[in-house]
């Protein structure tokens, strides 16, 4: 699992690599509470690298949304691969989050 | 040979190999992809189906990671598993979702699940499609030869089919459904341990009892998805 971190203005953009699995959500939860933490603001999720997720991976990106919303803040989700993309729709998870189809529609949407 | 021409057919090959590697896999995400658009049709007819699925896969990995299998058995359980009941989508409606009281008629067509989605994928050459098949064709036989549809016995039946056959039962037992409550986790484990060598492998439930802790995980997380989609319905 890899999690780069790119500051595009006021949006906090995470480029995401791997799977967001039972075994790589811990080291996700570390790095989202942080933020939650530190208040980020707005945040979106590049996923275009990401392979796999699992419930345990749909339940962290659930409660980092809401641990951000909490504090003020958003996140949004971009470039989903159509194999996850189709995780989301069957749990209705893409019903709760904010999914672009690129990240250039999601940075918009924080304009 | 020169070594300028044995560095240009060296080239030559490893281009072409990062291509095929590239080709492979990009069938491969074409054939997980299928995978979960197949499922995702079989969840617009039969409603139950939605976080189901999700579960089935991670309980399947679980245990079959308790089995110690290889990589790429557990990454083929992984995209198969949600494909066990994709023969419903052959049942008629008044039978599939009638809440409760099947005739005996009704139970022997709503059987036929089994045996109609294996025939979707039989004759496929790929590993992932052959186990797709035999989950389908197996998740309901039982160990001590009483299930359906071939009343297949012990090692008869395929190691995939034992797994789902078991991910399958505890999910049914822990989820509401029209015609009962949810068990309690550990009520559900318990009935699970006591049919141990009648409907299921010991082997499996084994593994099934030493990846608990993750179960239970994974059982908590796709009830805290179910809570966070019902409050955006509200």
């Amino acid at each position: 699992m890899k999690l780069r971190r790119e500051e595009k203005g006021d949006v906090t953009v995470c480029y995401i690599a791997g799977e967001i699995n039972i075994n790589t959500v811990p080291d996700f939860k570390v790095t989202f509470n942080k933020m939650i933490k530190e208040k980020a603001g707005k945040v979106l999720l590049n996923l275009e690298e990401v392979g796999y997720i699992d419930s345990l991976g749909l339940a962290t990106l659930l409660f980092f949304s809401r641990g951000l919303e909490d504090g003020g803040g958003q996140m949004i989700i971009s470039d989903v691969a159509p194999k996850v993309g189709s995780i989301f729709k069957i749990t209705k998870v893409d019903k709760v989050l904010s999914i672009f189809d690129t990240e250039e529609d999601a940075l918009k949407h924080f304009e | 040979m020169e070594k300028s021409r044995y560095f240009e057919y060296e080239k030559r090959v490893k281009d072409a190999y990062k291509n095929l590697e590239k080709s492979y896999l990009e069938v491969k995400d074409s054939y997980t992809e299928m995978i979960f658009r197949l499922a995702l049709v079989a969840e617009h007819k039969d409603e139950t189906t939605g976080t189901h699925l999700v579960r089935i896969a991670d309980y399947s990995t679980e245990i079959s990671r308790g089995l110690d299998l290889s990589e790429s058995d557990i990454e083929r359980i992984k995209y198969a598993s949600p494909m066990h009941d994709i023969g419903k989508l052959i049942i008629p409606d008044e039978i599939l979702k009638k809440p409760s009281g099947l005739t005996p008629e009704e139970r022997e067509v709503m059987k036929q699940h089994a045996k109609l989605g294996a025939d979707i994928f039989q004759g496929s050459h790929s590993p992932l499609l052959k186990a797709a098949r035999d989950i389908c064709l197996a998740h309901h036989e039982r160990y001590d030869g009483t299930g359906y549809p071939e009343g297949l016995k012990g090692d008869e039946i395929p190691l995939y089919g034992k797994i789902v056959a078991l991910a399958d039962v505890f999910d049914a037992l822990t989820s509401v459904r029209p015609y009962k409550k949810a068990f309690e986790f550990s009520d559900a484990v318990d009935l699970i341990k006591d049919q141990a060598g009648k409907h299921f492998d010991p082997k499996i439930v084994k593994a099934f009892l030493g990846r608990l802790d993750r179960i239970k995980e994974i059982w908590q997380a796709t009830k805290d998805i179910e809570q966070f989609v019902a409050e955006k319905d509200m």
